[in-house]
């Protein structure tokens, strides 16, 4: 692995516990920063590192913060979001699991620069270990006067809750997560008011990912410069990139932000499985649309992924070997997301649930030759839609896919893995809607 | 103050107003099913898309703010074609049975599909089944394969009733209307969630199935059963075949007014429509013979009363005539009661009603206590110079034990209608008991004859209620029977005894008192 930066401390005995942390130079961020700088430097050097948000938008985190109105007389939430739950993506957990306090201790240096005085974590329910090295980490914290009134003497005070998702990845969504801590059914809100205007009970809020904030110590530590230094030109730092599908070795690797794809399939993911050619790649979780062979010499950062059709995302790269079945993959991923809509929007709550129903017609070969362009046309009026940004998630994989691969969504037989023979549906001319 | 154009009409409005509010004011309608103007918006069911300058996305008309200098499109294809998509989604697994359903004809699906969308349906997989004909409480049923997820009725429980009544339970296109789970739906303003569910999900299962809303009539009036007044609308028949030779009135909706009851009313006052065409309504005027009441003209019913209030007055003098007005008559019958008993007649033995029920129920969003109408408009009138008034409970004691010899009771008796089982106040006496009123009660076996009067719906008058509004409303309906308004009564009784009275005095216009809400 090249410019180990977020690993540093992975695989080391006992990495998670706070004598291990300390011992590679742990909360010594925590101690400069809280002993000399003020908050609005913290926010400064944030910003000069090209620290962009980890969760999937990519959207620079320094500027996130500045949204926080420094005049508000409420309080200020700092919420982390560790609901990881994007298909294809692992890399919050094994922070969690693995070193959870350089996610405390950049929770903590984040919350100072944005005036907050409570955070909450919330953590995917699922993820019990990570929730339990989480909990053991901030108790360690409170006993070594990381956290609660006073920290090391600097008059700043912090405390923070862990709070447990459900099950439900809608939660992962900002304003979702906020009422989710809130004690609500996890609805996305309605923008605006933004949640750095008027986010949890009400009050001015940043949603931070685990791994964004895990950055953060190493930022302070070594100067925003230097981060961004490691990543391209917008885009600072290195990436944690969770490779899966038909890889010889799937798994977590940290590489700098901008690595051509193929060299990370290739040199770092040991390869396809079986020498087999590579079908389609999606580069960074199950909502981002997919890439065809043809489109893989890429580099790997939000912007060029981005002008490609595609995103970064969460950095979750699932690989489609040759073979693989363009049909149940996609069908795979818009159960999901069907199953994981929140029912509150229309477009999302029918248009969800009205392709995973084409797609399955499609599969027990009663497609018909309109398909592909309705399954397009519904991901069309679903995205940019819709409350939150899960319609544009559901509907960038059916674009993408049905574009790309179209014989195999098509009823005629001679595709690879496409229906073959499929029985004409007979209703081809409709009934009055 | 922003200034913003809207399909190239401008208007200047108060900031804070989402595009939706300022658009209603220009008389532009953005279609919309989860927005409604007296609930907090919810954005949600994406209808209501508009296209705004310098804004690449189309935006949710109910929760983007004006800013000035905003210019928004409502008719442009993108608009269009949004509009479209979001009537086929909803529309893909809807049972379209409007045939049968009981909105139609007033459901905001129907209409836009007839409106902005008529395609022809690609929807070629199986619709989805849900509950069907499901008892929510009392009074409402749903029908879960019409909804459409507005949380309107979410909302207004919330919001308005106060009280969480209902929630939207599981997720996705499995997300489905319910109350709480082992909870009956109960509340005092239920009926409201039938008027606002744009489509066929929730129906009152007293108005289903009786009545196509086309061919009802509307007419406009002011709720009777309490001091709030809330504005209504009567919906009616003027001939059914059920009642052939008569009208029939099938519900009262509540009529927008931000100054009295926004766009709300309770259950009360609702299903009070029911007391207009009730068995109990007095339909001709009746005279004790031997026994028993029997219907009479109204020539002969006159007579006879004027004949019986001349006997007494001049046997008695005005001390032996008691009058006894319930607050439920409107400010017009007082002026004219304060006329002919009062000011012509000499009569002083008069009361405005039995005091409120200090038990009665009460509630921060409009149920008043009082369930008189008008108490305030009695009282801003004076039959009787201040002080001078007789309490009721006195009056009636004087009747029952023969200080008084005859008495005559306007109006009925406001707890009537909600406690039909309360006892009257009206005892037995020896003398002569004559009540003009709607509705047969416990007192009208002492009666020796009774006069049907109009209930409000069915004349004009005025109402003031009790934060001192002045509301005058039309008669919205003639009236049931031979029943007549209370003032017509009123001139018919002077003329009879003779008495020289000056309807058009009656009359409260703008010099009367300047309205403070017109309905």
């Amino acid at each position: 692995m090249e410019k180990v930066v977020l690993t540093r401390n992975f695989g080391k005995p006992d990495s998670h516990t706070l004598a291990v942390y300390e011992a590679g130079g742990g909360y010594q961020s925590l101690r400069k920063v809280l002993a000399s700088w003020t908050p609005q430097q913290v926010v400064e050097e944030v910003k000069a590192s090209n620290l962009r948000g980890r969760g999937g938008a990519g959207f620079p985190t320094g500027i996130k913060w500045g949204f926080v109105p420094k005049d508000s007389p409420k309080p200020k939430y700092l919420c982390v979001n560790a609901d990881e739950g994007e298909p294809g993506t692992f890399k919050d957990r094994h922070i969690m699991e693995q070193d959870p306090h350089m996610m405390l201790e950049g929770t903590i240096l984040s919350a100072y620069a944005i005036g907050s005085q409570t955070a909450y974590i919330y953590i995917r329910g699922e993820f019990v270990l990570a929730g339990a090295r989480t909990e053991a980490a901030i108790a360690e914290a409170y006993a070594k006067g990381y956290l609660g009134e006073n920290i090391l003497d600097s008059g700043y005070s912090l405390d923070i809750h862990v709070h447990y998702g459900a099950g439900s990845y809608i939660c992962g969504e900002e304003t979702a997560l906020i009422e989710s801590i809130e004690g609500k059914k996890g609805w996305p809100r309605v923008k605006p008011p933004f949640p750095a205007v008027e986010g949890l009970f009400g009050c001015p809020t940043v949603v931070n990912n685990v791994e964004t904030l895990a950055n953060v110590p190493l930022i302070l530590e070594k100067g925003g410069a230097w981060f961004a230094g490691l990543g391209t030109e917008k885009s600072g730092g290195t990436k944690l990139f969770t490779i899966s599908g038909h890889v010889n070795r799937p798994g977590l690797y940290e590489l700098p932000m901008g690595i051509p794809l193929l060299e990370m399939i290739e040199k770092h993911a040991g390869g396809v499985t079986g020498g087999r050619k590579i079908k389609g790649v999606i580069p960074g979780g199950a909502s981002c649309p997919v890439l065809a062979a043809h489109e893989l010499d890429i580099k790997m950062d939000f912007d060029t992924l981005m002008a490609a059709g595609s995103m970064l995302g969460s950095g979750g790269v699932i690989v489609l070997a040759e073979g693989t079945s363009m049909l149940a993959t996609l069908l795979n991923l818009e159960r999901f997301f069907a199953h994981e809509s929140c029912g509150q929007c229309t477009p999302c709550r029918e248009g969800t649930r009205w392709i995973v129903q084409i797609l399955e017609r499609i599969e027990r070969g009663e497609g018909t030759a309109g398909d592909p362009d309705t399954l397009i046309d519904i991901a069309e009026h679903m995205a940019g839609r819709t409350v939150c940004p899960l319609g544009e998630a559901a509907a960038g994989p059916v674009k993408s896919f049905v574009s790309k691969f179209r014989d195999e969504f098509l009823p005629s037989p001679g595709s690879e893995t496409g229906p073959a023979g499929a029985a004409r549906h007979a209703r081809a001319g409709g009934q009055e809607g | 103050m922003p200034t913003i154009e809207i399909d190239g009409k401008i208007i200047t409005v108060e900031s804070g107003l989402n595009v939706i509010q300022a658009a209603d004011r220009l008389g532009i309608h953005i279609p919309r099913f989860c927005y409604h103007p007296g609930l907090s918006a919810a954005g949600s069911c994406r209808m209501c898309m508009v296209e705004i300058e310098k804004i690449p996305k189309l935006q949710t008309a109910c929760t983007t703010p004006v800013h000035d200098g905003m210019v928004v499109r409502t008719d442009t294809e993108a608009v269009q074609d949004a509009r479209r998509s979001i009537l086929e989604y909803l529309l893909i697994n809807h049972p379209i049975d409007c045939p049968i359903c009981d909105k139609s004809g007033e459901c905001l699906l129907q209409d836009y599909y007839t409106d902005y969308a008529r395609y022809t349906s690609r929807f070629l997989e199986t619709r989805w089944r849900k509950r069907k004909v499901f008892i929510l409480g009392p009074t409402i049923v749903m029908d879960e394969e019409r909804c459409v997820l507005c949380s309107r009725c979410v909302r207004f429980f919330e919001e308005v009733s106060g009280v969480r009544r209902l929630g939207i339970f599981q997720r996705g296109a499995e997300a489905y209307l319910s109350t709480y789970p082992g909870e009956v739906l109960q509340d005092r303003y239920c009926g409201n969630i039938v008027d606002i569910c744009p489509v066929g999900a929730l129906t009152d299962r007293d108005f289903r199935f009786n009545q196509r809303v086309w061919m009802l009539k509307q007419g406009h009036s002011v709720c009777p059963y309490c001091a709030r007044g809330c504005n209504i609308i009567v919906d009616f028949n003027e001939k059914s075949d059920i009642q052939v030779n008569d009208r029939r009135v099938y519900r009262f909706r509540p009529r927008p007014n931000p100054m009295v009851n926004r766009y709300w009313m309770c259950d009360v006052g609702r299903y009070g429509y029911k007391h207009l065409d009730a068995a109990e309504r007095i339909r001709e005027p009746l005279l004790r013979e031997g026994k028993r009441l029997t219907p009479v003209g109204w020539d002969r019913v006159i007579k006879r009363a004027a004949l019986r209030i001349r006997e007494t007055l001049a046997s008695t003098g005005p001390k032996g005539v008691g009058v006894l007005v319930h607050p439920t008559v409107s400010c017009e019958t007082t002026l004219a009661v304060r006329e002919l008993f009062v000011e012509q007649l000499k009569i002083r033995n008069v009361s405005t009603g039995f005091p409120v029920d200090p038990a009665g129920f009460e509630d921060e969003v409009l149920i008043r206590r009082d369930s008189a109408p008008n108490r305030r408009g009695l009282e801003m009138i004076g039959l009787v110079p201040k002080g001078e008034e007789v309490p009721a409970e006195k009056l009636a004691a004087d009747w029952a034990e023969g200080r008084i010899q005859l008495l005559y009771v306007l109006g009925d008796d406001p707890v009537r209608f909600q406690h039909p089982e309360a006892p009257s106040p009206i005892r037995a006496g020896e003398g002569i008991l004559i009540l003009q009123k709607t509705t047969a009660g416990p007192e009208d076996e002492h009666a020796r004859m009774v006069l049907p009067a109009a209930m409000p719906a069915e004349e004009d008058g005025t109402f003031v209620n009790f934060e001192g509004r002045v509301q005058h409303f039309d008669a919205a309906l003639a009236p049931l029977g031979e029943a007549l308004p209370a003032c017509e009564i009123l001139q018919r009784l002077g003329e009879a005894l003779k008495v020289e009275i000056h309807p058009e005095c009656w009359r409260l216009g703008q010099e009367t008192w300047a309205p403070s809400s017109s309905s």
